[in-house]
């Protein structure tokens, strides 16, 4: 009986490695009571099969027995088996191969010594392969999948399954896309499908089909050359190429592999070729072909979906590897791109828990004798920093590290520790975005690890002489402290680095106490005819404008505010901060004390009252926000007063980057201050002076975020239902008239309406945003003082970050913002971000 | 994430059905979403509460210090994706945090992310650990244990001063309490 085991179990790594797999059989859904009951016979044969399937997923993996001896009796066992399970043979076959595609080479054997006894079965499986999985990857973007499956197919040629000339109708039918006018991104990944493959069957096909593999060859060049590679300089993580630093686009430098394996006559050493020893056993199979099948078709929504280009990251070197024995194979040698190549598709899968990921990386044995950790390693960083966007969340890539440094018998610890010097070497070469990746990387290894590092060796660190590495710094010890706390960093960091950490967090309420304030009433110009009682206000007022709505408002404010006076305990009367009397005195043209009336101080004062209640902590906030939620409504209803709601914000919480952040956040999600009034608050100059302190880019970046997100949402809940829509029409047989088909979709097609409308509305405010995003940089950018590198840098990662939904109004956008007589810099930055959905 | 919707529209529609094919049995790449905690208080039947888990969003976070503010688990979790909200778990009569929380995030993808990744790592120096939740209601956010912080810090006979020192029924505890009411009394 298979173990059970659940995923909130803890996992023990080294314990993990030894002991099988598990899943959830069968059998236990019996247990569970929620299907019928089998006969004592069916479940035993059905806990079996489970077995097989087990066995399946595992060969390969460390065992007392030879790979070739465990091989050779799960392929009888299989044999034996599929009379009776064909079905689920299938499905295992099929999961373990699009799970596991490090084994490629085992399965394709499996399957060759299936097929020397049982022809149909493996017929079967083809079909299943070609007219079911291949096709609904393809269909549905899956490019992973795809990539994985045709490497299958690919190396079925060498385990004497398929016939190398059916493999080249197979390439031929993927190569039919360079002659459609699709964009260069299908035709890449198309391209791309084909030339991965070449290293796992490239000997065979030259040694058969010679030509024919040259003519592909020479066509698939015409192609590559003839693309427009543009775009590659906004991909480059490192700004100046470093000698030991190359970062050609990925086809460019693959195809240099390719041309160095060709010269080779296509021999390799780092892929593990079990088929070799089955040489005589393999021969009697017959070959197979395979079954035809049609490309999807190229829709123009979803451009965007064939995944964007790369450009290569090359971190190590030959010199820096330690040992003596492995040596990392040269960065042009077709060795080094299959083993990235294998490690790069185990990052890419989606994982059921980190520890499967770095099991699979653990389990991966190519056959040469290569430092596998560095290339892991390299892999990592490169997806970590890979531009626009990685594949997956940071965090993915944060906690496969961290279990790989648990690891002790894999030194990876110190490999952790070496990279981290190298990048902190090269950092002023590093684009910006990076920089912040690695911060964060920094901080959230530091938190695992009780912030022990060796703080000392960065004493000397100056502002001027290294400002990169300065910048660094502050930004990764700002993020510790958001982790943790002020103090508990205070506490960690030696003296000389304190003035490196942010500021401690402190609420700034502008009202206070005229107790408070002696030094305040010396202050020049601040005479007690100018300063302000609260008390006299109101009845002041309330003479004058008694039935005014607007006065109305006011006095609720005030009667607000005079509730949290009485919270503060303070009986004296208030008097307004110099700064905050000077912006409305001045701001508003109005006299003391008229300006009062003035709605922007209402909401001001308003949204400062709401802060000081709100700032014991997160949940205080927000449930005195909620509890304003109309009157904020209101609020933001009125063009001048969002302005003034993050003014004070600003004002309250200058000290703490991160409530800044957090609380704008929330502000923005419950839509009281919309993305386009943040955009033109942030770019006044009282902000951008202090752009670092108040943590402002984050906030920027983070707004847009949540805007193209919810843009995302939209149509993806437009898909969703179109799709059923389409199901419902076409894909019940005999059902078509029945009245419950008829409701249904009468049901889907008005909230298909419904999102439409909504769509349209949201996909407006996105441009009109993105619209002044632009503009307002641009119009910093022409005035070239000190902010000119920061604004410059950020807009070059927005353009870049933001292409897929900015790609439709590329036009409106270069005839009306980017016009000609801007610097070239900007040009070249804006032409590139084009490129990029080519 | 947006092949994961198409893909689950192919199923949908029955490609691999129809053809008489069967999906392909993924092990290590699909999740597992369930969980071993069966909410004794929850009100429903058991299959109510195994659908709650299927759609849930919302996360239970165990082993926080009582210090552990939100705007560290809001720091923490945010690496995931959005939070919707973060509801502190408090003792029952003092109403301060004790030791647990429960974050909510907008999808599952986002909470599925932080049980793979967040889960068994360290915030504050100590190993905390994640489960599914069958949603938030409104009186789940209080300890449920005699002196009302969690149940597992009633007998916890350790010391860990980031929950309180010893479990607040265990013998160090009382004998603690002892004294200091019976120096009072005299």
């Amino acid at each position: 009986m298979p173990n059970k085991r659940s995923v909130s179990e803890s996992y023990d790594p080294v314990e993990f490695v030894r002991h099988p797999l598990t899943f959830d059989t069968t059998v236990d859904k019996r247990y569970r009571g929620d299907h019928q009951f089998n006969s004592e016979d069916e479940d035993l044969q059905l806990a079996t099969i489970d077995i097989l399937g087990s066995l399946i997923a595992q060969i390969g993996e460390k065992s007392h027995n030879s790979l070739e001896s465990n091989l050779d009796d799960l392929s009888r066992h299989v044999i034996d088996a599929i009379p009776k399970f064909k079905n689920k043979i299938m499905s295992f076959l099929a999961g373990s191969i699009l799970e596991q595609p490090h084994k490629v080479t085992i399965y394709s054997t499996l399957l060759g010594l299936i097929n020397v006894k049982d022809y149909e079965f493996t017929q079967a499986f083809l079909d299943y392969l070609l007219s079911a999985l291949l096709p609904r990857a393809l269909q549905s973007y899956q490019l992973i999948q795809s990539e994985i499956l045709v490497r299958f197919l690919a190396d079925l040629v060498n385990s004497n399954v398929i016939s190398t000339s059916s493999l080249l109708i197979l390439f031929e039918k993927f190569l039919s896309v360079l002659e459609e006018t699709s964009p260069r991104l299908r035709k890449d990944a198309y391209v791309g499908l084909v030339l991965k493959t070449l290293p796992w069957c490239g000997r065979a096909l030259n040694h058969t089909r010679g030509e024919e593999l040259r003519k592909m060859l020479k066509r698939i060049d015409k192609y590559l050359n003839a693309r427009d590679t543009e775009f590659c300089q906004t991909l480059r993580v490192w700004r100046s190429a470093t000698d030991t630093l190359e970062q050609e686009e990925f086809f460019k430098a693959y195809w240099n592999q390719l041309m160095n394996f060709k010269k080779k006559g296509f021999t390799e050493k780092a892929i593990l070729r079990p088929y070799l020893s089955f040489h005589s056993e393999l021969s009697p199979g017959r070959q197979h072909k395979l079954p035809s099948f049609d490309l999807p078709e190229y829709r123009k929504e979803h451009r965007a979906k064939y995944g964007l280009p790369r450009v290569q990251f090359r971190f190590f070197d030959l010199h820096d590897v330690s040992s003596s024995e492995l040596s990392l194979p040269p960065s042009d040698s077709i060795e080094r791109f299959i083993l990235e190549e294998q490690v790069r598709t185990i990052l890419s899968l989606d994982y059921r828990h980190r520890k499967d990921c770095v099991r699979s990386l653990l389990n991966l044995s190519p056959s040469g004798r290569y430092p596998v950790d560095y290339i892991i390693m390299e892999v990592t960083l490169g997806e970590l920093f890979r531009l626009p966007c990685p594949n997956a969340k940071f965090l993915f890539y944060f906690s496969v590290l961290l279990e790989f440094s648990k690891l002790p018998e894999l030194g990876f610890s110190s490999l952790i520790a070496l990279s981290f010097e190298m990048l902190y070497e090269k950092l002023e070469w590093m684009e910006v975005e990076c920089r912040e990746r690695f911060s964060l990387w920094f901080a959230w290894h530091l938190s695992n690890n009780s912030y022990k590092w060796h703080w000392d060796d960065w004493k000397n660190c100056d502002r001027k002489c290294e400002p990169a590495q300065y910048g660094f710094i502050r930004s990764a010890l700002q993020k510790c402290v958001k982790l943790s706390y002020h103090e508990r960093i205070h506490g960690v960091l030696p003296e000389d680095l304190h003035h490196l950490m942010p500021s401690a967090p402190r609420p700034c309420f502008e009202l206070f106490s005229l107790a408070d304030t002696e030094e305040f009433a010396s202050v020049e110009g601040l005479a007690d005819s100018q300063g302000l009682t609260v008390h006299f206000i109101v009845q002041f007022s309330y003479l004058l404008f008694g039935w005014c709505t607007f006065c109305f408002q006011f006095i609720r404010l005030l009667l607000l505010s005079g509730e949290y006076l009485k919270r503060l305990g303070r009986k004296s009367p208030l008097i307004l901060s110099e700064a905050c009397f000077r912006r409305f005195c001045i701001g508003t043209g109005g006299c003391p004390p008229f300006f009062i009336f003035h709605e922007e101080f209402q909401v001001y004062l308003f949204t400062q009252c709401l802060l000081l209640a709100g700032s014991k902590s997160y949940s205080h906030f927000i449930s005195a926000l909620e509890r304003y939620m109309k009157l904020l409504n209101e609020i933001s209803q009125l063009e001048d007063c969002k302005n003034q709601i993050i003014y004070a914000l600003f004002s309250f919480w200058e000290s703490s980057a991160q409530m800044l952040a957090i609380l704008m956040d929330r502000l923005v999600t419950y839509r009281v201050i919309d993305p386009t009034s943040v955009i033109n608050c942030l770019f006044s100059y009282d902000f951008l002076e202090n752009h670092e302190k108040l943590g402002l880019w984050d906030i920027l970046t983070a707004t847009l975020n949540k805007m193209v997100a919810r843009t995302d949402q939209m149509k993806l809940d437009i898909e969703l239902v179109e799709g059923e829509i389409s199901y419902l029409e076409h894909g019940k047989k005999g059902e078509e008239n029945s009245e419950s088909i008829r409701v249904e979709l009468t049901e889907r097609t008005d909230r298909l309406n419904k999102l439409y409308s909504v769509l349209g509305h949201v996909s407006k405010e996105q441009k009109e945003a993105f619209f002044t995003l632009f503009q307002r940089m641009l119009m910093v950018l022409r005035e070239k003082n000190c902010f000119y590198q920061p604004v410059l840098v950020h807009l070059k990662m927005y353009l870049r970050k933001y292409q897929k939904d900015i790609a439709d109004s590329m036009e409106p956008m270069e005839k009306l913002i980017f016009s000609k007589e801007l610097d070239p810099e900007i040009m070249d930055a804006f032409n590139a971000s084009k490129a990029l959905l080519c | 994430m947006q092949a994961e919707a198409s893909a689950d529209l192919t199923k949908k529609q029955g490609l691999l059905d129809s053809l008489g094919f069967p999906e392909p049995s993924l092990i290590i790449t699909q999740g597992l979403k369930k969980t071993d905690y069966q909410d004794l208080r929850f009100p429903g039947s058991k299959q109510e509460l195994k659908e709650a888990i299927e759609k849930s969003t919302t996360l239970y976070v165990g082993n926080l210090s009582f210090y552990t503010t939100e705007e560290q688990i809001y720091e923490l979790f945010s690496l995931s994706g959005e939070i919707k909200r973060i509801i502190m778990g408090l003792d029952r009569y003092k109403r301060t945090p004790c030791g647990f929380c429960f974050v909510e995030f907008y999808t599952q993808k986002d909470a599925h992310d932080c049980l793979k990744y967040i889960s068994g790592t360290k915030l504050d120096d100590r190993i905390i650990r994640c489960d599914w939740d069958a949603g938030f209601i409104e009186g789940r956010q209080f300890g449920r244990g005699k002196s009302g912080g969690q149940v597992r810090d009633e007998h916890r006979q350790d010391y860990d001063p980031g929950r309180g020192g010893y479990g607040s029924r265990s013998i160090d505890n009382l004998m603690t309490r002892y004294k200091k009411r019976s120096s009072e009394v005299q």
